[in-house]
């Protein structure tokens, strides 16, 4: 990795060269080392270290943008010369907003010495403790672990400053019994590489694997259902792409209403309902800044189910003088106090949704979005889980979804399969409906 | 870089290599350049030139793979990142259950390039931001509220070389240009859009010289009016006929997912997913009917998939996934020929970076012609009752690929032999098996076209690929249709 006196000198270089009437650059470093194993053997595994320099050229309201990977001093100046050259060949954009000053900057701790240093003894000495586990309960199990550190430096004429660093392990495993009719999948990230207890995790996946082996097909319908965690950020995720403001003033989202209204203030959700993001977060830490060197803080986005806030950018903030609200890099979802267990003895008859998968947007007017569920869904009658069932594909709307809330479980960080670029604090849903469409033969 | 540069680089990728117990190592060297324009109604959003250049190395140190990557290409560092893939395949062999033996492949002395007539790079920059700002006022004219476009240009130049003796220069070039409209209704709140159907391809600036984008502009943004009033469909079970720039994407998704022998073998089921298609049912399941033909053809011209070698050093090659219905191939790569009794590889193997370890990914995959002539119109007016679905919209299908759900950018009832009125909420669903064998009509090759993606996304890390896939016009009968609104 560079140090950060050496990334810092590369930007000012970066400035020292520009000719624009401003200048912004950004240089990000990355180091990751993954380890891959499928069917209890290794397969694909690696280090990686890249460093990248971003910046924009401005002339008026004419940008030009450059990305490079190449940071010799020739081809730092080549690169500002370019983005200049595209500056002047780009029309003024109206919606050009100036480099900030300086911020201020909330202090995240994000980073981790160990996971940051861990060798790839270290990593194939907790993954074969995985492995020996499916050894030992005749399973396939199959494993991704990762260990990423990045640094970021931001830079601008206007004088902006920032540095902030962080680090990830994630740990994703999927046990498969050898029958091919049982499948479960845990994953975790924490900054911290001790969090992480990869034969503990991979223990969990195999039970639920065999719990999960010949399910039954139940007929498609709406069903009570207990999403956990993992399929409640997935949902989630995708709420968050359909909310930004501008769309809904324009009138092309769910949270327009006629007439050039949206859907801001008005109570849409039960009181349970609470939704907010806090770059600070022990358990899932965001980003200091979003677009443009932003300063990111927490804030409510859904409070007592009243839709509070909207992602705004700088221009449309300007321009409908609103409040900027840079797009989250975490979300947190108030809970309740009950756990997974608590919540499923209290339940009558309910789908206990594990994981889901595949999601896509069906219809934007309805925030309709389909998926499957994965790796795991059972029925649940009389507070015990009685049975796996067979996948089912969902057609749902995670706005609708939040208006059946009935329960919700104690919230903890939860690795969707959707939305690997945010962080999530959430707990289990417990709804008195959700939409399961067909069935699917997949295990 | 010269070719000595990169020679001298190998060697010391080669020598350090085995001077550490390796007994193969690849040296892969990439320099991706992308331009992008975004633009949206009459504003440029954003102009850029990106260069992400970097190589990545890869060992075989007692049967089991290393990998190192660095973006920073020197001598010393493809030196450090040698002993690092080393160091990790030497702790990984105690996790390795079976050493990794690759299939023989000859050693290659070549330069590759995308064959095309105009290179993308090379036309002004204000000549690519006109077209899409002429759309954007096209779109405007004819009644959108909102358009958005945007151009993607990209050149992968990437270097190949191996201690068996390869040597590989490769110039890859593709596009991808698209316009999206939308209208809005304030009065009652709905909105609408309607994106052209332009295709991504592996092809030179020829291909938007070529393209009708303003009469493009035009039919998309009057499309987007008429589904705002168009008639919502009776759900329930119908049959189609789906034009290529939809099939495409079904063929992507429930046949070329499907086929790839990592995920058959279970290698991928951590993420994307398993297949269906498992080894035991090659050569026996009659996957469609006998009237589907489905090729691999990392040769085919206009692929975004097509290139000389892929990144094992493999020389590309076309070969039969699914013939006469029957499922008889799979995709694989060096490593995982021998796996299913291949004698070589079919040249599947491609890395999305420097900084990524080449996986097995998909080569284009495409629906061969009905051998019979049948034009579109033959097949419209040969149809008493059906749903004509255009272009590709939503996607999704499970992790063994049974079970799917498209919809589409425009829809039509056919009734008659006619096209009537237009549709909307619809969206179709089925198994894959059920679905192809449920084809009884195929268009000849005159109809053929080729469709496809940037975004083929696999792996872990994930790597995303890009794609093409070819098709005709195709009848699927009885067909599970939803509707959108209101049943779903």
């Amino acid at each position: 990795m560079l140090p950060r006196d050496q990334a810092e000198r590369i930007l000012e270089k970066v400035l020292a060269h520009s000719r624009a009437e401003s200048i912004t650059a950004a240089l990000y470093n990355t180091h990751t080392y993954d380890l891959r194993f499928a069917v209890n053997t290794v397969t694909t595994c690696g280090s990686s270290e890249g460093a990248s320099l971003f910046l924009s050229s401005n002339f008026g309201q004419r940008t030009g943008s450059v990305s490079t990977t190449a940071l010799d001093d020739a081809s730092l100046e080549a690169a500002v010369r370019r983005a200049e050259e595209l500056a002047h060949l780009a029309p003024e954009n109206p919606e050009f907003m100036p480099p900030l000053g300086p911020q201020e900057y909330l202090k995240i701790d994000a980073y981790d010495e160990e996971t940051a240093s861990a060798s790839p003894q270290y990593c194939t000495d907790a993954a074969e403790k995985a492995l020996k586990l499916s050894r030992d309960r005749e399973v396939d199990l199959s494993g991704f672990f990762t260990l990423g550190t990045s640094i970021s430096h931001f830079a601008n004429s206007s004088g902006l400053r920032a540095h902030h660093r962080a680090a990830q392990a994630t740990y994703a495993t999927t046990a498969r019994t050898r029958s091919g009719r049982g499948s479960h999948k845990v994953q975790m990230a924490s900054r911290r590489l001790r969090d992480l207890k990869l034969d503990e995790l991979s223990g969990r996946a195999i039970e639920r694997a065999f719990e999960a082996q010949n399910p039954v097909a139940l007929p498609p319908g709406r069903y009570p259902t207990i999403l956990e965690p993992s399929a409640c950020a997935d949902m989630l995720g995708f709420l968050f792409m359909h909310m930004s403001k501008r769309s809904a003033d324009e009138g092309r989202s769910f949270f327009s209403e006629s007439e050039g209204k949206t859907k801001l203030g008005q109570k849409l959700f039960p009181d349970s309902v609470s939704i907010g993001t806090d770059p600070q977060s022990q358990l899932a830490p965001g980003s200091p800044w979003g677009q443009d060197g932003v300063p990111l803080k927490a804030l409510t986005w859904i409070d007592k189910g009243t839709l509070r806030n909207m992602h705004v950018d700088r221009y449309w903030a300007k321009k409908t003088n609103s409040e900027l609200t840079p797009f989250p890099t975490n979300v947190l979802m108030q809970g309740g106090n009950k756990s997974l267990a608590e919540l499923i003895a209290s339940t009558e008859r309910a789908i206990l949704v594990t994981n889901l998968w595949y999601i896509r947007d069906v219809d934007p007017q309805k925030l309709l979005i389909t998926g499957l569920t994965r790796d795991g869904i059972f029925l649940i009658e009389n507070g015990k889980v009685k049975h796996p069932i067979k996948n089912f594909r969902f057609n749902e709307s995670p706005a609708e979804m939040l208006k059946n809330v009935v329960e919700l479980g104690i919230p903890q960080r939860a690795v969707g399969n959707e939305m690997e670029q945010m962080q999530f604090v959430v707990p289990a849903l417990k709804l008195s409906s959700f939409n399961f469409s067909t069935v699917s033969d997949a295990v | 870089m010269q070719q000595s540069d990169l020679e001298n680089l190998l060697d010391t990728c080669t020598s350090e290599g085995r001077r550490l117990g390796a007994t193969y190592s690849d040296l892969r060297l990439c320099k991706v350049r992308e331009q992008r324009v975004h633009t949206r109604e009459d504003k440029v959003q954003y102009v850029g030139d990106n260069l992400n250049q970097g190589f990545g190395v890869r060992v075989l140190v007692q049967g089991t793979w290393g990998f190192a990557a660095s973006s920073n290409i020197e001598k010393s560092e493809v030196q450090r990142c040698v002993r690092r893939a080393c160091e990790i395949a030497l702790a990984n062999s105690k996790i390795q259950l079976r050493p990794v033996q690759l299939s023989p492949e000859a050693a290659h002395k070549a330069h590759w390039k995308t064959p095309m007539k105009k290179n993308p790079f090379e036309v002004p920059l204000n000549e690519k931001i006109e077209l899409l700002q002429n759309l954007n006022a096209a779109a405007k004219t004819h009644g959108a509220d909102y358009c958005e476009s945007f151009m993607w240009i990209v050149n992968e130049w990437k270097y190949f070389g191996s201690s068996e003796g390869s040597s590989i220069v490769q110039d890859l070039f593709r596009l991808w240009s698209e316009a999206n409209p939308t209208v809005v209704d304030k009065s009652s709140g709905q909105f609408d859009s309607r994106k052209t159907l332009t295709t991504p391809t592996g092809q030179g600036y020829e291909y938007i010289d070529g393209f009708p984008y303003l009469q493009e502009i035009e039919k998309a943004t009057i499309n987007a009016r008429q589904k705002l009033k168009a008639r919502s469909v009776t759900p329930g079970k119908r049959d189609l006929i789906v034009l290529p720039s939809n099939l495409w994407l079904t063929i992507h998704e429930s046949c070329g997912h499907p086929t790839e022998l990592d995920r058959a073998l279970g290698y991928e089921a951590n993420f994307a997913g398993t297949s269906f298609m498992t080894p035991d049912k090659l050569g026996r399941l009659q996957y469609g009917s006998e009237l589907i033909d489905i090729y691999a053809d990392r040769t085919a011209v206009g692929g975004l998939s097509t290139c000389g070698f892929d990144d094992d050093g493999v020389a590309t090659l076309q070969f039969p996934i699914i013939k006469d219905g029957v499922f008889v191939n799979y995709q694989t790569t060096r490593e995982q020929a021998a796996l299913v009794n291949q004698p070589h590889s079919y040249g599947c193997s491609y890395a999305d970076s420097w900084g990524h370890v080449p996986l097995q990914r998909m080569p284009n995959i495409s629906l061969q012609p009905g051998k019979k002539k049948l034009s579109l119109q033959d097949l419209i007016s040969g149809t008493d009752d059906a749903i004509l679905v255009i272009g590709d919209g939503s996607w999704s299908i499970d992790q063994q690929r049974y079970n799917f759900q498209f919809t589409g950018q425009e829809f039509w009832e056919i009734k008659n032999g006619r096209i009537g009125e237009m549709l909307r909420d619809v969206a179709y669903q089925g198994n894959t098996v059920d679905f192809w064998n449920s084809c009884d009509a195929l268009c000849d090759e005159s109809e053929y076209q080729l469709g496809g993606s940037f975004f083929c996304g696999k792996g872990q890390p994930c790597q995303v690929a890009p794609v093409s896939h070819g098709a005709v016009p195709a009848r699927f009968r009885n067909v599970n249709i939803l509707n959108t609104r209101t049943k779903y």
